[in-house]
């Protein structure tokens, strides 16, 4: 359980470090995460993993076929990108033609993240909080470290750090802090047991 | 305005290119894992630039975007069980970290989008960052390893039990730590180099 907890926390985290701090040109002001925002990403998680869980689980895995698994995730993550392109067209009138923009790249995170969680997720309840470590991994990566760079702009740091290397090195703490309170828990856990 | 100065920056594109790899840097905690994550995304890198580079050719986006994902799911599946006649145990310790490279084909798409993707310039330098980010995941494996235990496995050192040096360096944290060490090695010495 504890695995998949951090599995997930560091996924959300790693993988939307990156779209908010390097690949979304657009992200010039400071992330807005309203609590439904985080509610649908919640939700999406749980319920991608869920028909990952399903498929996996009943269809794949009896048959001796776990390795077709990527094959699932081609094929979700082509749906997903090719309804978007449908809804952008038909709802919005966009005359633009298919392209993969970086603003769209939560997309795959998402339908990735479902397939982590199912592959070691054992019930829904192990779903449902991993739906919540990835809720944490994305305010993490987005207000925490947000916060922090802004406070590091009042500080006089040697020129060779400033700008990314100081915001990895922000993101290496994060994720250190997490594993402290990730083997915490577990301790915690383990004494509880014995 | 710190995400306007990252977002500006000379080599933003590139820098999308460590979007795609972050993750598996992260998982490549060992000269063995790093090796094959680097081969795999190897083999994957070239795979999608090629649909994108025929994608372009033919206008029809969308389609060769759909038969990229479904293709490189295909190519991951069959790499994964060459991986598990070859070596059950590798395939073990490898296949949750292999789910990563589904990420790539919208990723590395999104990239070709910002580097003028009819340019044949820049396919060549596509290519060649490809066999730099597959032989950074390589070293990541074999730093990461050995500043952890002060050993490599892979080279018949025992790992992690004679010596405990920077145990941090195995989890995800030691991989974004190491990542900024570089880069402000890499800044410090162009600065150098700069004013030499």
């Amino acid at each position: 359980m504890l695995q998949l907890t951090s599995t997930v926390f560091y996924a959300v985290f790693a993988l939307n470090i990156f779209l908010n701090w390097g690949a979304l040109s657009s992200k010039s002001r400071r992330p807005q995460h309203s609590l439904k925002s985080c509610l649908v990403l919640a939700l999406l998680t749980a319920a991608l993993s869920l028909v990952f869980l399903l498929s996996g689980r009943l269809l794949l895995e009896p048959a001796g076929l776990l390795t077709l698994t990527p094959l699932l995730l081609g094929v979700l993550i082509a749906s997903a990108y090719a309804l978007h392109y449908v809804y952008l067209k038909k709802i919005k009138k966009s005359s633009q033609p298919f392209r993969v923009q970086p603003a769209d790249l939560p997309l795959s995170l998402l339908i990735y993240l479902a397939s982590l969680v199912s592959y070691h997720a054992t019930a829904a309840w192990a779903v449902a909080l991993s739906a919540v470590m990835a809720v944490l991994g994305y305010f993490a990566a987005s207000v925490l470290i947000f916060d922090i760079m802004e406070r590091m702009e009042l500080n006089a740091l040697p020129a060779a750090v400033r700008g990314r290397p100081v915001l990895l090195m922000t993101i290496g703490l994060v994720a250190m802090a997490f594993s402290g309170l990730n083997g915490l828990l577990a301790y915690g856990l383990i004494s509880g047991i014995q | 305005m710190v995400t306007e100065a990252l977002g500006q920056a000379p080599g933003r594109e590139r820098f999308i290119l460590v979007a795609a790899l972050m993750p598996l840097l992260v998982a490549a905690n060992s000269l063995q894992t790093g090796l094959v994550l680097g081969l795999m995304y190897l083999v994957f890198y070239g795979f999608v630039i090629f649909f994108a580079r025929v994608a372009v050719f033919f206008q029809k986006r969308l389609l060769f975007f759909t038969l990229e994902c479904l293709a490189a799911a295909l190519l991951l599946s069959l790499i994964l069980s060459l991986l598990r006649i070859i070596s059950p145990f590798l395939f073990e310790s490898i296949y949750p970290s292999v789910f990563m490279f589904m990420v790539l084909p919208p990723v590395l798409s999104a990239w070709l989008e910002g580097v003028a993707p009819t340019d044949p310039d820049a396919l060549w330098q596509g290519l060649r960052d490809g066999a730099v980010s597959g032989l950074l995941l390589a070293g990541f494996g074999l730093i990461r390893e050995f500043l952890a235990g002060g050993g490599i496995a892979s080279f018949g050192q025992a790992s992690g039990l004679s010596a405990i040096w920077l145990p941090f360096m195995l989890q995800p944290a030691g991989a974004f730590i190491l990542m900024a060490i570089i880069l402000a090695l890499l800044s410090f010495i162009s600065r150098k180099m700069g004013r030499d």
